[in-house]
Parts: C-alpha cells; sequence; structure tokens
C-alpha cells in the first residue's frame, strides 16, 4: 500500500474547516492561521471576527498570523471528550502569538511530561483523517521547537 | 453607603435533594423543592406573584408545568437560562422585579436533569460535531485544568492544593442529608482517583445530577409579616468577560472587578464576609476564586486552602454544605441551593455544618455565558 507519485500528486488536502488557516503547498509545509485585523486600530484576533472590539470598527481585514508562539497554559486531556477525532491522552495549549493573539489548540509531537508553560512552539499541518474520496482532511497543531 | 429603595428579603427555601432520580420528572423534582420552600416560608401558593424557573436543558414551557404543579393563579412564569447560573441569575431578576414594584412574592425554582458523563459541548445545532469538538478541544475539565496549570505555574501551587477543595467539599456534604455524595473522601483517594485533565482527577470534578431547588423572596414590608428575624438578599449583580488587549481570559467572567461591585453596593468589604459558596465545578473554582472574592492575595488561594481557611471551622468557610463537588450540580438548581445553604447558615439552621456567628454570606456562581455574585446578610 505505497503511494506512488501519481497518487502523492492526486492526493488532496482538505481543511477541517474553511477559512482558518491557509494550507501549505505540500503536505510538508506549515499552515498558516488567518485572523482578523482591525484597519483602524491594528488588534488582532483569532477565530476572525466582523467587529472590533478594542474600537469598535464594522469590518476588519483577513491576516495571517505568526506561526511561532510561547505556551502560555496547557493541560493534558486524560479522557477523550464526545465528539473529538483525537483519542486522549493528548496535550492541549493555549499559544501565545506575537500578535497578542492567545488561541487553543493540540500539541503535536511532544512528550506529555515535559509540557511547560514558556515553551516555544510553532505551528505545523496535522492529518486528522481521510475523507470519502480518499482526500486528507487536515487541521493545525503546534509543536516543541 | 448601602441600597436603596425597597430591601428584598429571603423568606422561603427548600430542596429536593440532588443525586439520580430516573423515575422523576422535571416537574416532579421542581414540585418537591417548592412545597418545602413555600412551608419555610410560612406562606400559601396563592401569595406568590410571579415565578421564574433557572434551567438549562428542560425547553420551553417547563417553568409554567412546575408551577402548575402548585396551583393555577395566573401569575407570570419566566424561564431563565445562564447555564450552571442560572438560577442565581433568575433570582437577581427576581429582585429586580420587586425593586421595581413589578411584583412583591415571587418563587425561583431552579431545576435539572441531566444524563451521566461529560457534557458533549463540541457540537453545533445540527449535532454535527465542530471544528472545536473534532480537535478535542471541548472538554469542560480542560478550562478549570488550564487555569490551574497556569496557577502552578505562576505561583507554585501544588496538584494537592487543589485535591484539598475537594477533601473539604466531601467532608461537608457528609454532613448535608440532601448532598449527592455524603460519604467523606481522603487526599489519597481524591488524587489516586482517575486522572481526567492534568491536575484534574475523576474526584475533583462535579458530577452530573438530578435536582430541584426554590427561593421564595419578598420585600422588607411583607417579611415583616412572616418573621421576626429577616434574612436580606443586599446585592446581586452579573457580568460577562471583559475584553483587555493583549490578556489571555480562560474564565467565565471577570469575577474579581464584579465583586468589588457588589462589595461596593453592598457598602462591604471582604472582611465582612462570614461564609461563602464559591462555584467548584471543578477545584481550581475554589482556589482561584477565594482570591478573586478578597479572602486573599493573588496567587495565594492553594496555600489557603490548603492550610484550612476554607473549612467550616476556618477564618472563611466556603461550600460548607458540599458545594458542586459533592453536593451535585443539576445546572439550573444550584444558584438556588448556593443561596439555600447560605439562608440556612445566616439563620443559625444549618446544624453540624454551622458557621459560628455567620451574619454575612457570598455567593459566586458561574455558568457558560456569565457570572453572578451576590451577597446576604442578617
Amino acid at each position: 500500500m505505497t503511494d506512488t507519485k501519481e497518487e502523492a500528486k492526486t492526493k488532496r488536502m482538505v481543511p477541517l474547516r474553511e477559512g482558518m488557516f491557509r494550507l501549505p503547498e505540500s503536505p510538508d509545509g506549515k499552515p498558516v492561521l488567518l485572523g482578523s485585523r482591525c484597519p483602524r486600530c491594528a488588534a488582532c484576533y483569532f477565530p476572525k471576527r466582523h467587529i472590533c472590539i478594542a474600537c469598535g470598527q464594522n469590518g476588519l481585514d483577513e491576516t495571517e498570523l505568526g506561526q511561532r508562539g510561547k505556551i502560555w497554559t496547557f493541560t493534558i486531556a486524560r479522557q477523550t471528550p464526545p465528539g473529538s477525532w483525537i483519542e486522549a491522552p493528548y496535550a492541549i495549549a493555549v499559544v501565545e502569538l506575537p500578535e497578542k493573539v492567545a488561541i487553543r489548540t493540540v500539541l503535536a509531537d511532544v512528550d506529555l511530561d515535559a509540557v511547560k508553560v514558556g515553551m516555544d512552539v510553532e505551528i505545523t499541518l496535522a492529518k486528522m483523517k481521510e475523507d470519502q474520496e480518499g482526500n486528507d482532511i487536515v487541521s493545525y497543531k503546534f509543536r516543541p521547537i | 453607603m448601602g441600597e436603596d429603595g425597597i430591601k428584598v428579603v429571603v423568606l422561603g427555601v427548600g430542596l429536593h435533594p440532588f443525586g439520580r432520580f430516573p423515575e422523576k420528572s422535571v416537574a416532579d423534582l421542581g414540585r418537591t423543592a417548592a412545597l418545602e420552600a413555600v412551608k419555610d416560608a410560612g406562606v400559601d401558593y396563592k401569595d406568590i406573584q410571579a415565578g421564574y424557573c433557572g434551567r438549562v436543558v428542560a425547553s420551553s414551557g417547563v417553568g409554567l408545568s412546575i408551577f402548575e404543579e402548585l396551583g393555577s393563579t395566573g401569575i407570570p412564569v419566566t424561564n431563565v437560562e445562564l447555564a450552571c447560573a442560572s438560577s442565581s441569575r433568575a433570582t437577581e431578576l427576581a429582585v429586580n422585579g420587586i425593586k421595581a414594584g413589578a411584583h412583591d412574592m415571587c418563587m425561583i425554582v431552579g431545576v435539572e436533569k441531566m444524563p451521566r458523563g461529560m457534557l458533549p459541548v463540541g457540537f453545533g445545532a445540527g449535532g454535527e460535531v465542530s471544528f472545536v469538538g473534532a480537535m478535542g478541544l471541548a472538554l469542560l475539565p480542560g478550562e478549570y485544568a488550564l487555569q490551574a496549570q497556569r496557577h502552578m505555574a505562576l505561583y507554585g501551587s501544588r496538584p494537592e492544593h487543589f485535591a484539598q477543595v475537594s477533601v473539604k467539599s466531601h467532608k461537608n456534604g457528609a454532613l448535608n442529608p440532601y448532598a449527592q455524595y455524603q460519604v467523606p473522601l481522603t487526599l489519597e483517594e481524591v488524587m489516586n482517583s482517575r486522572m481526567v485533565a492534568d491536575p484534574i482527577t475523576l474526584y475533583q470534578c462535579c458530577p452530573t445530577s438530578d435536582g430541584a431547588s426554590a427561593v421564595i423572596l419578598c420585600s422588607e414590608g411583607t417579611a415583616r409579616r412572616y418573621t421576626t428575624k429577616p434574612v436580606y438578599l443586599v446585592a446581586s449583580m452579573g457580568a460577562t468577560p471583559i475584553y483587555t488587549p493583549g490578556e489571555v481570559n480562560l474564565s467565565e467572567g471577570p469575577t474579581a472587578w464584579l465583586a468589588q461591585r457588589v462589595y461596593e453596593k453592598a457598602g462591604m468589604g471582604p472582611e465582612d464576609i462570614d461564609v461563602a459558596q464559591c462555584h467548584d465545578a471543578f477545584t481550581p473554582g475554589e482556589v482561584l476564586t477565594v482570591e478573586k472574592l478578597g479572602f486573599c492575595k493573588e496567587g495565594e488561594g492553594g496555600v489557603f486552602v490548603w492550610e484550612g481557611n476554607t473549612e467550616i471551622t476556618g477564618r472563611k468557610p466556603v461550600n460548607t454544605d458540599g458545594g458542586l463537588l459533592s453536593r451535585g450540580h443539576p445546572m439550573g438548581a444550584t444558584g438556588g441551593a448556593m443561596i439555600t445553604e447560605i439562608v440556612r447558615q445566616l439563620r443559625g439552621e444549618a446544624g453540624p455544618r454551622q458557621v459560628a456567628n455567620a451574619k454575612v454570606g457570598m455567593i459566586h456562581n458561574a455558568g457558560i455565558g456569565g457570572i453572578q455574585v451576590s451577597i446576604l446578610s442578617t
């Protein structure tokens, strides 16, 4: 069951949800989070929103967010919640990005006993599962740098 | 500074025990609590001029179905939802109704019937799993665990500090015949129970529950006909999160900010509080809230609990009836149960749970959607 070059070229990546991140060119690349930036006061948000809660501006621009951040806090989920595609145990983290945006995410490629507040992490593509056409449904996680 | 206008008295309180009652309907649970409150107040149901029903899951018409168990007197009945703080918010609305002169004596019934297990919060309106749900981020103990981990990293608090909340809670619950769990637990039993989201173990999570609470309020003038020792609901206010650029918020609402406003309205401070209820859906709830209510300094909540300050015999008794952890948590009923225990404490009717000389009580109740803070006083 090896992927031939043909299969690798035709196998598409489909985002778990549209509009939250930009897919990388290839499965080896990193996604880019897409948030909102206020054209008036420059405040940033993720996920996107329509109105700036710092200055009231109605109508925000789409913006790319930094791919690296620091763990502001975390926990280790030991029980898989209803509906989750990810099986416990796994690490949940709140990551602070350079735009002063805090996002909630799951950590990848990490020793669960080694997760610490303050760790530097970077975004990474996460394959979640295959859809019925054999495409990879992908999302984002963060992993230690 | 005190409050202006009509003063509000809590005239009667009642509960249906919290636990599992599969054979009972929401109306059965509510009726039992309501009857107990009516008897406690020494009134007749026909004296009730308005009804409020705090509940989360039960749908349209539930308030009426409960009040109609007692009578069909034409009063306005309003369903109120604020997740785990539903009957607290319903109580504030009832207070405002009395102060506005819309009605005098009224009753707030809180009720819930719940399935077992983790609440399925990661789904959209049509039952489809959401992004957050699929990514495993819709984990309710997770929110409190995230706060606990930050607290441990910043202030050096330890997992056993949080676990101690459950030890105290179950010790108190064993003294409460209405509690879902009436069995003390040791620290080892709490810490060795299954880990759910580090550092929160299974026994540091509140259960899901069936149950009901009922609170009867009236004006001070009306209360004089029924009691010579009224308990006043001095202040009750609610809030939702306040956006502060660059700050991360994991809490249901701005507790410290709201507590400050409630203290001002009551003309009091943390030093005046003799007994309290905090939202301990998971143990970090108590550790963090005692700081935000000003019972101890920021960062010292873990040690404050660990050293026994929130025990019934401590400096600031919290959740003397077992709290959500041991008393149970039928979501819509919890706010009214918090009021019930505070009222019993202030009346001197808390029996083996009695805090000596309790004259002023404080309540903090939180839910997905906001928080509520109240002060009661003799």
